[in-house]
């Protein structure tokens, strides 16, 4: 399917192209960047298993995650988007879309997250309707909170996810 | 892209869909399916669906991958066969040349689908990758049964490998 391009004041969001491979696989072996979302870096083989992921999710479900590249320098500075992946959760939020994001240590801290997510919320509205989306996030990850926190989210459940701390939040349709 | 249909006397090779994902997730989950793939684990469900989507994307990115192999009469999905980048690192002697893989449920085992299903596959590989080019697979050095339709399929051994601390063969053939 043709994946949507988004615009923002200083961000592109768009589908990821064959050429991003090399930028996916790098920020992904990254552990500033894994610390938080997945717990250890990927191995070029397995980033690449995700990447595939990635256009396997849009091909099936029609939404996904798109790469975030800044405006100012055209630079792929992260990515951003909405999953179902039937996380098994306790409780569970499986059918509920689920949005994420991850951006480069070199931009984290200058609202990038909040840009994206804003737009990509709206977006969401047009694809789902006023509907419930949830996210997850490492306790520890006091960025990432405040950035759900902008957007709307609210903390409901603590609990474990593959081993390590979560919270969930949720973000209830306006 | 749409990856193309392929029609053999007793097989569909078609295109993942959706509605494929609950068969595909019991035999992720059979015992007998993945007793020789990866580390022989069974997948939760969740992990079922993410190797799912890599295998839609990768037909979206790559123009090529594994199809979904339906059972002519009955329409049954019976299993997967198609060919991969695996991005195996440089030092693996499979890497470098499109991967042939199959499984099939285990009710359709022992019926010689994977090989029918092997040689279409074969066969449009020779047009999508060219007369000549290389293509492998790998193998567990216990599946005697997949060894058989890799060596009826015209493949050669030529490498061991390890992985997950467990033997592998490793058989290659031109197109």
């Amino acid at each position: 399917m043709d994946i949507p391009t988004i615009e923002t004041e200083r961000l592109i969001l768009r589908g990821h192209t064959p050429e991003d491979f090399p930028a996916f696989a790098a920020m992904w072996a990254d552990p500033v960047v894994t610390r938080f979302i997945g717990g250890a870096p990927l191995a070029e083989e397995d980033a690449w298993s995700k990447y595939l992921r990635v256009a396997g999710h849009w091909a099936l479900l029609g939404y996904g995650f798109w790469s975030i590249v800044e405006k100012a320098s055209g630079q792929r500075v992260g990515e951003a988007g909405i999953l179902n992946v039937k996380r098994d959760t306790n409780p569970s939020f499986r059918d509920v879309p689920e949005i994420g994001w991850g951006l480069l240590p070199a931009v984290h801290g200058k609202g990038y997250a909040t840009e994206a997510v804003k737009a990509i919320l709206e977006w969401a509205e047009d694809r789902f309707g006023k509907v419930r989306m949830v996210c997850i996030i490492d306790p520890e990850n006091t960025p990432s909170l405040r950035v759900a926190e902008r957007c709307g989210f609210h903390e409901y459940a603590r609990t474990t996810y593959k081993g390590e701390a979560i919270i969930i939040l949720e973000r209830l349709p306006a | 892209m749409i990856s193309p249909v392929l029609e053999t006397q007793r097989l569909i090779l078609r295109a993942p869909a959706l509605a494929d994902f609950p068969f595909y997730a019991a035999q992720r989950a059979d015992p007998v399916v993945m007793k020789y793939l990866g580390k022989g684990d069974l997948l939760s469900e969740e992990e079922a669906w993410l190797r799912f989507q890599s295998i839609l994307g990768h037909w979206t990115l790559m123009d090529y991958g594994t199809w979904a192999v339906e059972e002519k009469s009955g329409g049954q999905y019976v299993g997967s066969i198609g060919f991969t980048n695996k991005m195996r690192p440089n030092e693996h002697p499979a890497s470098g040349a499109p991967e042939m893989g199959w499984s099939l449920d285990a009710a359709a085992h022992g019926k010689g689908y994977a090989t029918e299903g092997v040689a279409a596959a074969l066969t449009w590989g020779r047009g999508f990758f060219g007369a000549g080019a290389r293509t492998v697979c790998v193998i567990s050095t216990d599946n005697a049964a997949s060894m058989r339709v890799a060596e009826k399929s015209g493949f050669r051994q030529f490498a061991t490998a390890t992985r997950y601390g467990l033997g592998r063969l490793v058989f290659e053939r031109e197109l």
